[in-house]
């Protein structure tokens, strides 16, 4: 076996072109599947050490706990850590929340308590708390200082009477000062506590982790019935058990992210593995007759099989290592960049203190890029793509005898016998004959490039289409939008329920006429809303409710435009008993069709009305209009308001035009003035135009760097695959063609020869890349604009990228085809026909 | 008479030092017009590197070598590529047909690559001398040694060249279709009113020629 690797490293050195061009692919496909994966990884790594920076890492929490089942939870089998906390009392303090509370060390980790200062209270009467609610009671102190507090202690039937207690301060709690709703924990003792409650009447909060999330426990619906399970085994009331949604969903990974990289991980692969072995195919063939020589010499099959797949691991074992290295030192800075970009997208969903958050872990690089198994991945994946790569030239080589090899002319003798020809020949009929002649090599090679070239045409498509001013129209109607902020089912804030906000609405006429009032404002539109539930189909409103977006008499364009079947006039829909349902709710409720019947129940004010509406028609409108699941004209609305008989408010968003005219700042000012009047109001918030312009010009900026640096570095394997076939092309006929210059060919002529056959892979390429490549693009914008992917909605064919697509390969060619040239004529004539005499 | 191809005192070493080889060592030699002249040597005597001379497909170190009195190597290599063309005929050993064209392709290519047109009765009669009138489809790898190298010996008929060189053309050919191409070769050169200069070790194929010219470590030894 030994001269066998001998014979491999042998041929490494002797094909130093090709394995140069290999190995180059093979660099390439390394780096992409690399830095695909570890972008990846990265990107989620950052995401979840973020996360767990930010939300208290517990998973549930159990109110009520009595020592004994603490002390039994504790070492309960499926519990990883827990923690427990119990409130002895309130502060007394008029305009703010001051809680004492006992927390035990795992405790204040889980709930991510620190201290900007000193120590917890360990005994006795120490205490911590944030140094900003000294202010609140107006005193001044240190630590190590006394004070005295006046507080009420928790009792079975509320609040006990004010007492007061002397504490020594021990440390300062870090918090957020300033906060609005100013509520201060105060921790104290376990001594204190211990003395303070009696062991009978002491009952916790525990929260903890369990041990196997992300193993056997994958989704947060699996958490939510084991530690409910738990809490029924402990006798805890379904109503005391709290799963912390927050911090799961935020590490909750979407599958689709993961099949995404797989997929694009799998492109690579096939990119690779169509190059790497196009390139040992189109060489293999002056190479047969070396294969059979030693065959003559008395090599077996297994051993010539063995040669040529050494001979590929040899340039593995060094093109592989160098690609992780670039990988390596690139995959750092890559992933901060993209999340510095990523840190300018602001929508109403991001959560800026978690972006800083990563933002700083991953500058202060306390996240890890480069992890261990992403190595092996790539390290594997590589070597399989080259493993697939040589089978069939493994094969080839194995396959054919001694005495085929010798005349082994590229092609099977034999196979064709006649060719029609031509009377007259000509440089072109030349060239033409030879392409023909290799037909498998030509199609092959056109069509890995081709292969990138769809590729390439895919994305710019989605790109192109991707427009980001019609992706912001597509969310935005106007200019600028002020909107009442409601939301449901926060216990904490009812004020915030839409049936509660509705008799309290700031958007009132006279606030919306202080916006038309605003220097500036063209236009202003009224939307009003109401929100409920399905009363037959989903009471509970577990997948969608029943909001119904009113619109006044200027939408009646619209809301018939928008419609993809049935068909209904705003003044049909005026009737008040048909109404015009988004398409989205037959993907939720498939029963829904046109012509349904549905029944709403929908809260106003304190009493509730009963409706049901028969599907006049199902429309498809965007965002800007609206994003609610009904459209009815706002006069219905106002209607079913008037049957419940409270005096409600039903404006929900004001949808504001600027002059157009207005100069950059004179249009900051009209902006300004809006937010100033959207201020006077906790629950109205602004948005405008170009904040969503903003986000998705960033978003489609990303987007399009990262796609096309992959294709480039993708088109730069397919580049060895051409160059590979340029080179082959000519030297392994270099005595053909040596010939035909003897018999009368000038160099002008053999350099316009070779430049045809460059025009025919060129024009090829293209065809394949541009032709089917736009095809699928298409059907790509089709797939994204039907599944709403980046909101797409206009077809635009990418002009610029196919225009830049067909020069760079013309260019490529050419100066290839100059350089495959002039290194050619350097050899002399007589060595071209001289060789392998 | 005034000789067709004429070298004056050429010059070729390849090497330095130790490994200088004489290919073509201050050789003079004249072929008048019509002349059949085979160049008989052993192996390594300079005899195809003279031949490649002769046709101008390499440049000597030193010397000259005359066609019709003119200077070959004073043309530029893209002007000497026209008169070669024009001038010369090649016939190799290893036959070199072009593999992806057929027999009436391969013979009418120097044509082509002249940009003429093709006078169709006079390649057919030379077609039909070499016997291949019905084989005008046939590609290259379907045709035995000598049939191809027949094809070669009309490729190099066919653009009507004053000169034909020919190096070894029977050296991979058994002694009968030996024999034949050589006079095949012979008759169509002289009705053809060519001239004819041919390498070869073999002494009965020599003895065909008019004349033998013997060469010895780059040097004529006899003319």
């Amino acid at each position: 076996m030994k001269t066998v690797t001998k014979t491999a490293l042998a041929n490494v050195r002797q094909n130093k072109v090709r394995n140069l061009i290999s190995g180059t692919a093979i660099i390439l496909t390394t780096l992409l599947v690399f830095m695909v994966l570890t972008v990846g990884n990265a990107s989620v790594a950052v995401r979840f050490a973020g996360v767990n920076a930010y939300y208290p890492p517990y998973h549930a929490m159990f109110r009520q706990v009595s020592e004994e089942n603490v002390q039994k939870l504790s070492s309960h089998n499926d519990i990883e850590k827990l923690g427990r906390r119990i409130d002895l009392g309130e502060g007394v303090e008029d305009d703010s929340t001051v809680l004492l509370m006992y927390m035990d060390d795992t405790a204040l980790e889980l709930n991510r308590v620190e201290l900007s200062e000193g120590t917890f209270p360990k005994s006795g009467n120490e205490i911590a708390f944030p140094e900003a609610m000294l202010g609140e009671y107006g005193l001044t102190a240190g630590i190590g200082d006394e004070i005295a507090l006046p507080f009420q202690l928790y009792e079975e039937d509320g609040l006990g009477y004010q007492k007061e207690d002397t504490f020594r301060i021990c440390g300062f709690l870090e918090g957020e000062n300033g906060s609005e709703q100013k509520s201060y924990p105060v921790l104290v003792s376990e001594e204190y506590m211990e003395q303070t409650i009696p062991e009978e009447s002491r009952e916790y909060r525990v929260m903890f982790r369990l041990k196997d999330v992300g193993k056997n426990i994958e989704t947060t619906d699996a958490i939510e019935e084991e530690v409910k399970g738990i809490g029924a085994d402990f006798g805890v009331q379904e109503d005391n058990v709290v799963i912390n949604t927050e911090y799961l969903l935020a590490n909750y990974i979407d599958p689709t992210a993961l099949f995404g990289i797989v997929c694009i991980v799998l492109v690579v692969v096939m990119a690779g593995v169509l190059t790497i072995y196009s390139i040992y195919y189109v060489s293999m063939v002056p190479k047969i007759q070396e294969y059979g020589k030693l065959k003559a010499m008395g090599a077996t099959k297994r051993q010539i099989r063995q040669i040529v797949f050494r001979e590929g691991l040899l340039v593995t074992a060094i093109a592989l290592p160098l690609g992780l290295l670039v990988g390596s030192l690139i995959a750092g800075p890559v992933t901060e960049w993209i999340y510095r970009l990523g840190g300018n997208i602001k929508t109403e969903y991001t959560e800026e203190n978690l972006n800083t958050i990563c933002m700083q872990l991953l500058e202060n690089g306390e996240v890890q890029i480069l992890t261990w198994w992403i190595y092996l991945v790539t390290i594997l994946t590589v070597v399989v793509t080259v493993y697939l790569s040589l089978v069939k030239p493994m094969r080839m080589a194995a396959k054919i005898s001694p005495v085929e090899a010798m005349r082994y002319q590229g092609e099977r003798p034999g196979k064709k016998q006649q060719r029609k020809g031509f009377q007259e020949m000509s440089l072109g009929r030349l060239t033409r004959a030879g392409l023909a002649r290799n037909k498998r090599r030509s199609a092959l090679t056109i069509l890995t490039l081709g292969t990138v070239g769809i590729l390439f045409m895919v994305v710019a498509t989605v790109i192109s289409c991707a427009a980001p001013k019609e992706i912001a129209r597509q969310e935005f109607e106007e200019d600028y939008k002020i909107y009442v902020d409601s939301w449901s089912g926060d216990k904490m804030n009812p004020d915030r329920e839409w049936e509660n906000l509705m008799q309290n609405n700031p958007l009132t006429e006279e606030f919306i006429s202080g916006i038309r009032e605003v220097p500036g404002v063209e236009k202003v539109e009224i939307k009003t809303y109401l929100s409920g539930a399905l009363t037959e189909i989903d009471p509970e409103s577990d997948i969608a409710g029943a909001s119904i977006q009113g619109l006044g008499e200027d939408y009646a364009k619209e809301m018939e435009d928008c419609q993809i079947e049935g068909h209904a006039t705003y003044e049909e829909l005026k009737s008040g008993d048909q109404i015009l349902m988004s398409q989205n709710m037959m993907r939720w409720f498939p029963e829904l069709h046109l012509g349904s019947r549905v029944k709403m129940t929908l809260p106003v004010g304190n009493k509730t009305v009963e409706r049901t509406f028969q599907v006049a028609a199902i429309g498809d409108y965007p965002s800007a209009i609206s994003w609610a699941n009904f459209l009815l004209p706002s006069s219905v609305v106002e209607e079913i308001a008037a049957e419940a008989g409270e005096s409600v408010n039903l404006n929900d968003a004001c949808e504001i035009r600027v002059d157009s005219s207005l100069s950059g700042s004179e249009r900051e000012e009209t902006y300004a003035a809006l937010a100033g009047l959207a201020k006077t109001s906790e629950y109205l918030e602004t948005d405008s135009f170009e904040q969503h312009l903003g986000n998705w010009e960033t978003t489609m900026m990303i987007f399009g760097v990262i796609g096309y640096a992959f294709l480039i570095i993708l088109g730069a394997i397919g580049i060895m695959n051409l160059i590979n076939t340029m080179i082959n092309s000519i030297y392994t006929r270099r005595r053909e063609l040596g010939m035909i210059q003897a018999i009368g060919m000038s160099e002008k002529q053999l350099v316009r020869m070779m430049q045809l056959e460059g025009l025919f892979y060129t024009a090829g390429t293209l065809l394949v890349s541009l032709g089917l490549g736009s095809l699928a693009g298409y059907g790509v914008f089709l797939y994204a604009k039907a599944d709403g992917m980046l909101n797409i909605t206009v077809y635009h064919y990418p002009v610029v990228p196919a225009v830049a697509l067909a020069v760079t390969v013309a260019v490529i060619q050419l100066l290839l085809t100059y350089a495959v040239a002039r290194s050619f004529r350097r050899m002399s004539l007589i060595d071209r026909i001289r060789y392998a005499d | 008479m005034k000789a067709i191809l004429e070298t004056k005192n050429l010059v070729k070493y390849y090497g330095t030092g130790e490994n200088l080889v004489k290919a073509i060592d201050h050789t003079d030699i004249r072929i008048e017009p019509g002349e059949f002249v085979a160049v008989v040597g052993r192996s390594g005597s300079g005899k195809s590197t003279l031949l490649h001379m002769l046709g101008g497909l390499d440049r000597p170190d030193s010397g000259k070598v005359l066609i019709e009195g003119r200077d070959i190597f004073r043309l530029k290599d893209e002007r000497l590529a026209v008169f070669r063309r024009r001038k010369i005929g090649f016939i190799f050993q290893s036959y070199n047909l072009v593999p992806s064209l057929n027999v009436w392709e391969n013979i009418v290519l120097p044509i082509g690559l002249d940009g003429r047109k093709v006078d169709q009765e006079y390649v057919m009669d030379i077609i039909r001398r070499i016997g291949m009138e019905d084989r005008l489809h046939a590609l290259p790898n379907t045709l035995s040694g000598g049939q191809q190298q027949r094809v070669a010996i009309a490729r190099a008929l066919a653009s009507r060249p004053a000169i034909i060189l020919a190096d070894e053309p029977t050296g991979n050919l058994d002694s009968r279709t030996e024999i034949e191409v050589v006079n095949l070769l012979k008759n169509c050169v002289t009705e053809y009113g060519q001239t004819l200069v041919m390498i070869t070790h073999d002494e009965s194929i020599a003895q065909m020629a008019d004349r033998m010219i013997v060469i010895e470590d780059g040097k004529v030894v006899r003319a």
